[in-house]
């Protein structure tokens, strides 16, 4: 992509546009989301399998009933940040499978998709046991000064970084 | 009305991360293998400029925190487990939705995936009945750690933070000089 930001850019921008959703009386987030679509898919295929107050209860969501809330329609939204962003600004085809995963473990689509379910699993269940993601902890939670978010943060890249090097950093520093 | 605010703010969140290369996952790899800090250096960033813009509304009572409660075990635990997922896969739940948006078709997984984990995490929780709320230790931010005013603290907060961007910043800069 051409007109990459600089990170100053980017920070600037989203510090002011997160200025602006705490002045709207909200905050960033997107697990609730995730709880929010797991359970009316499960609704879906049974009415009693699990409690409605299962997935927003606890540390994730703030209120005991499926509803499309406000964190859902945010999250609805960056789904079409990126299109437009893609529409207005991206050449070519998209990837299906980044290069530089390619380099490292070969041109085999199926363990790409193999390595994103698996990631996606394990950051939700982590996401899950820590009451919030990137957005709601780092994002939204590091700018409250919240424990919390500076407790996961630290964790997340003190595991993360370790996790990368032994992952990608096998043909040498 | 307040849900269309939301899908605004959500465009303008997904697309910033477009435009910053939040939503590639060469980024984020290149960040947790030290490599590229672009994006830690971009949220740390935003993070202390909110911080002083809503410490400083909060004085005039613009705006009202909501913090989310700090359980040690909780939030380590579970971003020690998280830090695994994103190193593995190179997106977040956020990102990965974005990149969803931009056609990525790796992403749509991650999604699912994360809708699974959710599932599975739920029905854990309910047959098994456990439960980390006994290590719940309040709505606290750093204001009850450091007893001055909040303003202080959250000035005092982001230009630690910004001289930690910008320390990262210098050592990224000699390790390319010296390569």
């Amino acid at each position: 992509m051409k007109t990459k930001w600089s990170w100053v850019t980017g920070g600037i921008v989203l510090g002011v546009l997160n200025i602006l959703i705490f002045i709207s009386g909200n905050h960033l987030g997107t697990t609730t989301a995730y709880a929010q679509t797991t359970g009316y898919i499960t609704q879906f295929f049974s009415d009693s399998f699990i409690p409605i107050s299962s997935w927003t209860a606890g540390t994730c969501g703030t209120t005991g009933i499926l509803q499309v809330s406000w964190q859902w329609m945010l999250v609805l939204g960056i789904f079409i940040g990126g299109f437009l962003g893609k529409v207005i600004h991206g050449k070519g085809v998209t990837e299906i499978i980044p290069d530089p995963w390619i380099e490292r473990f070969g041109n085999r689509p199926r363990l790409r998709t193999t390595h994103a379910f698996i990631g996606g699993f394990i950051m939700l269940i982590g996401a899950r046991l820590a009451g919030g993601c990137t957005s709601s902890h780092i994002i939204s939670g590091m700018s409250q000064m919240a424990i919390s978010g500076l407790l996961f943060g630290v964790a997340v890249f003190a595991s993360g970084i370790p996790a990368a090097i032994l992952l990608y950093r096998r043909n040498g520093r | 009305m307040s849900l269309l605010l939301a899908v605004i703010f959500g465009i303008g969140f997904g697309y910033i991360l477009y435009r910053v290369g939040g939503l590639d996952y060469r980024n984020i790899i290149n960040a947790l293998t030290l490599k590229d800090l672009s994006i830690p250096k971009f949220m740390i960033l935003s993070v202390a400029i909110t911080s002083v813009g809503i410490f400083s509304l909060r004085l005039i009572g613009l705006v009202s925190l909501d913090v989310i409660t700090a359980n040690p075990l909780g939030n380590i635990l579970g971003g020690l487990i998280f830090g695994i997922g994103f190193a593995l896969v190179g997106y977040c739940p956020g990102t990965s939705i974005g990149a969803m948006g931009e056609g990525k078709k790796d992403a749509r997984y991650t999604v699912l995936g994360g809708i699974a984990g959710v599932f599975i995490y739920t029905l854990a929780q309910q047959y098994t009945g456990f439960s980390i709320a006994a290590f719940d230790i309040g709505k606290l931010n750093l204001v009850d750690i450091i007893h001055l005013n909040s303003f202080s603290v959250a000035i005092i907060y982001s230009i630690a933070l910004v001289l930690v961007i910008y320390m990262v910043d210098y050592w990224e800069q000699k390790k390319s000089s010296i390569n």
